[in-house]
């Protein structure tokens, strides 16, 4: 009796001195913190009072930063019609150009005059040259007409890859 | 009954004292010390938090000392010029005029189609082409005449001027005296201010070596429009996160 009457007077002083142990780090923890926490949030204050003086320069530097990205996606966008005008004068080299249109789809429409049947054998042999260079796809030979005076007007449709 | 509970005292004091002592320990553990770790645990992990935003905000306010207002001001001015606030029909006109002036060729009509509001038509809802851009659109069509290398060289610098344009589709036809006509339809960008640059905390993203070509590409096209843009005048009042409020 005496023996676990001892043993319980033990226990209660070690669950005591744990308990008051836990109290003292755990309170000193949360003072020390509460403090920094305090300072930091100070400073965090602080910081936002400096940042909201630079509101205008912010401001312009994200209205900068948006349109440089839209105009980025209008560039990517545009293409150099002076390749494609090129690439026209190189397939017409000796045709007689009569008009050419490109629609939405960046395809072209080109219909060419020539004056005999072999100029419009070389306009064709100029595209397949420039298939392979890979200048030009999928061409299609829309119509071809012969004329009485021996002109032939030709009508193609060629996507230049850019 | 307060005698046999004296007796019961008396008797068994040693236990009475340390199973006190024991219920006391135990009931302070779990109302007072548990949630006391669990305050301080939580107050860390705040701490850690409002460190990690200060880092941010040191950051960002490092980084907005490091700007100059000034340069940023040209800067924006050149973008501007490039997408304007408003759909800025007049720049549209003298751009094509001035690009027209310099190639030689001679512009016969200019169209503008679906002009909505003449100011930013900020409450328009964007198709999904001008959403994918990230900017308003304004297509318009242009009829010119010229000879075929001042229309070749006008279609080629059309892409090259400070107020972009987009050509979406264009003919060309060139008669049996040289004299080539062409029609050109085009999509000139406008994009509204933003009324807002975000919170506080929000971070701010150095450009990108992408953005930086961009500005230069951009600030080395001609500006043919020979017009002014209202200066920007951002008035910050009374925390009113609106730099640009007029």
């Amino acid at each position: 009796m005496i023996a676990i009457e001892g043993q319980l007077r033990t226990a209660s002083l070690v669950i005591l001195l744990a308990l008051f142990c836990a109290s003292l780090f755990f309170g000193a923890g949360y003072i020390i913190l509460s403090r920094q926490f305090t300072s930091v949030s100070e400073k965090k204050q602080s910081l936002m009072t400096a940042i909201g003086k630079e509101l205008q320069k912010e401001g312009i530097y994200t209205t900068l930063k948006d349109r440089l990205v839209i105009v980025g996606h209008i560039i990517d966008q545009q293409h150099s019609w002076l390749g494609v005008l090129d690439l026209i004068d190189r397939v017409t080299a000796t045709g007689a150009r009569t008009s050419f249109a490109v629609n939405e789809n960046d395809e072209v429409n080109l219909s060419i005059t020539n004056n005999t049947l072999e100029d419009t054998f070389g306009v064709v042999d100029r595209i397949l040259k420039e298939v392979s260079a890979k200048t030009i796809a999928n061409p299609i030979l829309e119509s071809v007409q012969y004329k009485k005076d021996g002109t032939v007007s030709v009508s193609l449709t060629i996507i230049p890859i850019f | 009954m307060m005698r046999y509970l004296r007796r019961f005292l008396r008797i068994y004091q040693g236990f009475v004292v340390s199973g006190a002592i024991i219920i006391f320990g135990v009931t302070a553990f779990f109302l007072a010390v548990l949630p006391g770790i669990k305050a301080t645990r939580d107050l860390y992990g705040n701490l850690k938090d409002v460190q990690k935003e200060v880092q941010a905000l040191s950051g960002k306010f490092a980084f907005l000392q490091s700007l100059s207002e000034d340069d940023l001001r040209n800067r924006l001015m050149t973008m501007l010029s490039a997408v304007p606030a408003e759909k800025s029909i007049p720049t549209i006109f003298s751009s094509a005029d001035g690009l027209a002036n310099k190639s030689g060729v001679s512009i016969i009509d200019m169209n503008l189609m679906g002009m909505g509001s003449l100011a930013t038509g900020a409450a328009v809802r964007q198709s999904a082409a001008e959403k994918k851009i990230g900017a308003g659109t304004l297509a318009f069509t242009m009829n010119a005449t010229g000879s075929y290398d001042q229309i070749r060289s006008f279609v080629s610098e059309i892409n090259k001027v400070r107020r972009l344009f987009d050509v979406t589709s264009f003919d060309l036809t060139i008669g049996s005296t040289g004299a080539t006509q062409v029609r050109l339809s085009l999509a000139a960008f406008y994009q509204p201010i933003p009324t807002n640059v975000g919170m506080v905390q929000s971070p701010v993203i150095a450009l990108t070596t992408k953005e930086e070509e961009v500005f230069m590409k951009v600030s080395q096209y001609p500006d043919v429009s020979q017009t002014f843009l209202e200066a920007l005048a951002p008035d910050f009042s009374g925390g009113k996160r609106n730099p640009f409020a007029r």
